[in-house]
């Protein structure tokens, strides 16, 4: 992991809420590493490792369906958030026609499974501005309360 | 009606009609599995998921499988959630706990390999105690190692490239869903798994791991015992017995290894695997 993550990640320990933004091109070789920011930061909010499974298999499919969608030579942008006993991830990537998520696609809905909410949104700012951006949110545990 | 909502209608209704049979009545399970060939085709896709890492998806089929046969058992209509909803984790979490547990299917570094048995281990002794899965902090405690080091030993077992479920379901116009029970061209079986299989799937998760890495991997008895913390003997029992399994098995199902029957069979052959695995549960 990169050196210049790391203090950002440790602050999560400590203080309520914390973030890491991650930018990377819309490449699957990177996934591991989004994979592994989010694993740091559950592990720090003491998530069980079956919740932690599900974040990083979740995590891995929200950034896939961006990266599926994104302009090749445009950076995708992730954003990690914890908060609450939670993790949020927003992954941001530049497109260059309108996008959207089909939300009856067998993707969308494990992710709706594995993760407490899940949300995208496209945002047209002219042409060149166009971005999909999707996201999910995953509580400590999924246990009923 | 479009295909997902038919599949709906259809599981609906017999899972109505599961609700109505006595616990005893033996048509309980004709119906389970009917309802187990009807999702069959979602479990495949959920191995499919899993493409890219080291194991065979034909193994991960069976155990996605077995995780589908859970979901049927234990699935709850009343409670409000589709089948589906349920199902998938369910399945999932078969396929993770898989691979977690099977830490000799990834070829790493030897200190990696054996943190990733240890954790293994821990979890399924912390699980029982506590009741539930437990975090990382409590395998840390327990192992007395550090959490830095749970979290590399945990992500030792799953690096994969993974392939988006979206990704590889929807190319094309028609909805991914509709297409579910589309044959994979990438999973076609070789002729003796296919001979194998439905055998396979009624042996324990534990003795099928052995019978692979003695004659699939080529490890000797000792080597397969000093990796999964069992005696010698006990793996030398094991495989013994596995192997009687196999041959009598074998040797009373009419079912032949026909290439061109097993190249052409295969919806036939998953539904009939389908119940061999029920057979192979405990309970």
């Amino acid at each position: 992991m990169d050196d210049n993550l790391n203090p950002i990640i440790d602050t999560a320990r400590g203080a309520g809420t914390s973030r890491v933004v991650v930018t990377i091109p819309p490449d699957p070789d990177r996934l591991e590493l989004l994979r592994s920011v989010a694993t740091a930061l559950a592990v720090a909010l003491d998530f069980d490792i079956d919740t932690l499974a599900d974040l990083r298999m979740a995590v891995d499919e929200l950034c896939s369906i961006a990266m599926k969608r994104a302009r090749p030579d445009g950076d995708m942008c992730v954003h990690f958030e914890t908060g609450d006993g939670a993790v949020s991830v927003l992954a941001e990537v530049p497109v260059s026609e309108p996008a959207t998520v089909d939300e009856n696609s067998f993707g969308w809905m494990v992710l709706q499974t594995l993760a407490d909410s899940v949300a995208w949104a496209a945002h047209s700012g002219g042409a060149e501005n166009q971005r999909l951006e999707v996201r999910l949110r995953m509580r400590r545990s999924q246990e009923p309360q | 009606m479009n295909e997902r909502e038919t599949l709906a209608s259809t599981s609906d209704s017999l899972f109505a009609e599961l609700a109505e049979l006595g616990t005893e009545d033996p048509r309980r399970k004709e119906v389970r599995d009917r309802l187990v060939s009807l999702y069959l085709p979602v479990a495949r896709r959920i191995a499919a998921r899993f493409r890219g890492r080291r194991e065979p998806v034909s193994d991960l089929e069976q155990v996605a499988s077995i995780g589908l046969i859970k979901a049927v058992e234990r699935f709850d209509p009343s409670r409000g959630v589709t089948f589906l909803a349920y199902a998938i984790p369910t399945m999932m979490g078969e396929v993770r706990r898989y691979f977690r547990d099977s830490a000799w299917s990834v070829r790493l570094p030897r200190r990696l390999s054996e943190l990733h048995l240890a954790l293994g281990e821990a979890s399924r002794e912390l699980a029982q105690q506590l009741g539930s899965a437990p975090t990382p902090r409590q395998l840390a405690e327990h192992l007395q190692i550090t959490v830095a080091e749970v979290q590399e030993g945990l992500e030792a077992g799953e690096s994969y490239r993974a392939i988006s479920l979206d990704n590889a379901l929807s190319e094309g116009p028609e909805s991914p869903i509709d297409r579910l029970g589309d044959e994979d061209p990438g999973m076609d079986l070789v002729e003796v798994r296919a001979s194998l299989r439905p055998a396979l799937e009624m042996i324990p998760d534990r003795e099928r791991r052995i019978l692979k890495m003695r004659f699939f991997e080529h490890m000797t008895q000792t080597q397969i015992a000093t990796q999964l913390g069992l005696s010698q003997m006990h793996v030398s029992r094991l495989l013994a017995r596995t192997l009687r399994t196999l041959r009598e098995h074998m040797s009373e199902t009419p079912e032949t290894a026909d290439s061109s029957a097993a190249s052409n069979a295969r919806r036939s052959s998953d539904a009939h695997s389908s119940q061999n695995a029920r057979k192979g549960l405990p309970g």
